[in-house]
């Protein structure tokens, strides 16, 4: 009879998943009883991995990837015990080995999640002098030493490099390092740049987020970005092409650059984000409570208006007052009538 | 490999010993079919009895339920406490039904459904319950029930979540003044929503509540992103006072994510303080605050690289800004425009 057979089935099945967890159960402690025993082989196998004298770049990037992949097994034997590992490799200094002419070898690893941080120290600790030019000069063939620029502040001495990528680059899709090159490009830019950067800018990842870059360039149009990237989001959005942000959060996303265009000025923005708070679904707001957190729909269209009402009396107030509308950048709101 | 090969060995054992008793349970399974067989061929009209007075399905339970007419809230509670027998709280089940019961409630009891939400401040308990409420609420009228959330305020604090909804706080704010005025500022447990509620109807006599609510700490990046734009509100004293917080609790200078979010807030109020602090972790070897980027007004990540960058017209290695900055630091002034620390003789 079927239902007698499923149900011997289902007997048979609760009683493999009760076997497996016994056997977890009893396997677990045994794990964690042999990891014990594996800092003490540690040093052999640190002392095994050598690098020849003058190695070539294919020797220097097996020297580097043995130890990387040491350590990957280490640290998942050792039940990811993060400050342990970084304590080891801080004591044998392994990394300096790596001749100062192949840096770039050192600073492509640094993505590596257990040793980074030793690569990271170890960078430190060369001479900065002798590093620099040598850093500078690879940047155009390996684009990663972006990140040592970036992390000791040489945007001056590598405008010429970053320069040339700015203009070989079209798109911050895909490429690697995206942020660290952003932050190259605004730090680099001058005015003649500007048109350039917008183009990069809008397609960038988390735009409303990497404002602040655009607000530490003196003399940028930040609105007229803001607006393309608006724009870009929209199409996005319509096209099912999230462009990198989770697709719940494309919403969000848009959002806050409402915001920070009605910041700048833009009254169609404050009448985006007043459209929002009145067509949001209540489970939204009621949610709010639930994960302790507060209404921000509400707040960013607060922020920038002096009324004071209902959810509902703010679009009527602002339906009726549109036109006459202007921005206080001293008062940062909207007023009615004329600014200060 | 050794504990790899204990957890073998363990399973295999287990396995051997379990075998015996599936292969005993599935011959006794086919031993009660046998069994079974034939009483059920000789015994027909069993099954037919059986249909003739079946268990009430949770669906019917549910359906034979009704309010009384004109109900009192004690009446409405325990009709709610009703439907929770029939239907747990978790997991999701009927929920259509139970919406179309709960909205049978009369307006003027709404405060019950709100309970609900609001005491569902947990993230998996009464599930069921939560849901089909916020649905329920939703087939109200939002007018009929405006008067009743404002003048029930005070007894049903609930009743915030429909003021939230609609904005309602002009019209609700004795009742939200009333509240800020009694609450303790250094309160363990108090909803976003209804500091936001405070923001929003406070007035000149409040500030200092507020202030003193924004320095008892929890909750510190939200209550600071809403009392920033306050308006007429002395933002600069709150951020200061908050840092001479972290600076106390963080003496050796390992910052957290939100001690950042302090100091991204007072540096743009002129902290110049702050701004030494920063500049001082420039030259440290590893920066472990990178890419968190949440919840500021600046939105984009209180690096101090970039606070720096945002707020200083100085350029060059980080070496040259830490060595220009102690040079300079005493001629430095904060222009409240531009938010930016300037030399004295370019201001």
């Amino acid at each position: 009879m079927p239902p007698l057979t499923q149900r011997s089935n289902a007997d048979a099945v609760a009683r493999f998943c009760l076997v497996i967890l016994l056997a977890l159960a009893c396997a677990l402690p045994a794990a964690a009883q042999n990891n014990d025993e594996e800092p003490g082989a540690e040093p052999e196998q640190y002392a095994a991995i050598v690098l020849p004298d003058n190695p070539t770049r294919q020797q220097t990037q097996a020297y580097i990837a043995e130890l990387v992949k040491l350590n990957d097994r280490l640290g998942e034997l050792g039940g990811f015990d993060y400050s342990k590992r970084i304590e080891f490799l801080a004591t044998y200094q392994k990394f300096d080995a790596v001749p100062d002419q192949q840096i770039d070898l050192l600073i492509s690893n640094l993505r590596q999640w257990y040793v980074k941080p030793e690569i990271a120290n170890s960078i430190a600790r060369r001479d900065k002098e002798v590093i620099k030019p040598i850093i500078i000069a690879g940047l155009d063939k390996h684009p990663a030493n972006i990140i040592a620029i970036r992390h000791f502040g040489w945007y001056d001495d590598a405008k010429e490099p970053i320069m040339r990528k700015l203009e070989k680059t079209d798109t911050m899709k895909g490429l690697a390092n995206d942020d660290n090159w952003l932050h190259a490009f605004a730090y680099a830019a001058e005015p003649k740049h500007y048109a350039k950067f917008k183009q990069l800018f809008v397609t960038s990842f988390r735009r409303s987020q990497r404002v602040g870059l655009l607000e530490s360039m003196p003399g940028y149009d930040i609105l007229d970005t803001i607006q393309a990237c608006i724009v870009a989001t929209e199409k996005n959005l319509a096209s099912g092409d999230p462009q990198g942000d989770y697709t719940s959060q494309i919403y969000i996303e848009l959002e806050r650059l409402w915001v920070i265009a009605a910041r700048a000025g833009d009254v169609d923005a404050l009448g985006e984000l007043i459209d929002v708070l009145n067509n949001r679904k209540p489970e939204v707001v009621l949610s709010y409570f639930r994960v302790g957190d507060f209404d921000m729909q509400r707040d960013n269209v607060t922020q920038f208006i002096e009324f004071k009402g209902s959810n509902k009396e703010i679009a009527q107030w602002f339906k009726a007052n549109r036109d006459k509308l202007v921005f206080d950048a001293f008062k940062n709101r909207f007023v009615v009538g004329e600014a200060f | 490999m050794d504990g790899y090969l204990k957890l073998l060995a363990c399973a295999l054992l287990l396995l051997l010993l379990c075998t015996p008793a599936v292969a005993e349970g599935e011959s006794s399974n086919e031993a009660t079919e046998a069994t079974q067989a034939q009483p059920e061929a000789a015994n027909e009209p069993a099954p037919v009895e059986a249909e003739k007075q079946p268990e009430p399905t949770p669906r019917d339970r549910l359906t034979q339920l009704e309010l009384p007419d004109n109900p009192t809230r004690e009446q409405c509670a325990a009709f709610i406490d009703a439907i929770r027998a029939i239907v747990p709280g978790n997991p999701r089940r009927e929920s259509e039904l139970v919406t179309k019961k709960l909205s049978t409630i009369p307006v003027k009891h709404i405060a019950l459904l709100t309970q609900i939400v609001a005491n569902n401040r947990a993230l998996i308990s009464d599930q069921n319950m939560y849901f089909c409420a916020i649905a329920a609420i939703q087939t109200y009228e939002p007018e009929s029930y405006r008067k009743i959330a404002v003048d029930g305020l005070p007894e049903n604090p609930g009743l915030i979540l429909l003021i939230v909804q609609h904005g309602w706080y002009q019209s609700a704010k004795d009742p939200i003044r009333a509240k800020l005025e009694v609450t303790d500022p250094f309160t363990k447990d108090l909803p976003m929503i209804w500091f936001q509620a405070f923001v929003e109807v406070a007035e000149k006599q409040h500030y200092e509540q507020l202030h003193q609510m924004a320095l008892n700490g929890r909750n510190l990046r939200r209550k600071l992103y809403l009392l920033d734009t306050l308006q007429g509100y002395d933002f600069a004293k709150t951020v200061n006072a908050c840092w001479d917080n972290v600076k106390q609790i963080r003496k050796d200078k390992s910052f957290r994510y939100d001690d950042y979010v302090v100091m991204s807030y007072a540096i743009r109020n002129g902290n110049i303080d702050v701004l030494a602090t920063v500049i001082d972790k420039l030259t440290k070897p590893f920066q472990g605050i990178a890419n968190m980027n949440y919840y500021t007004r600046g939105d984009t990540a209180p690096t101090p690289e970039f606070l720096i960058r945002r707020h200083l017209d100085f350029r060059g290695t980080n070496q040259e800004i830490v060595d220009w900055f102690n040079t300079n630091r005493d001629s430095l002034v904060f222009d409240n425009a531009t938010k930016r620390f300037q030399l004295l003789e370019d201001f």
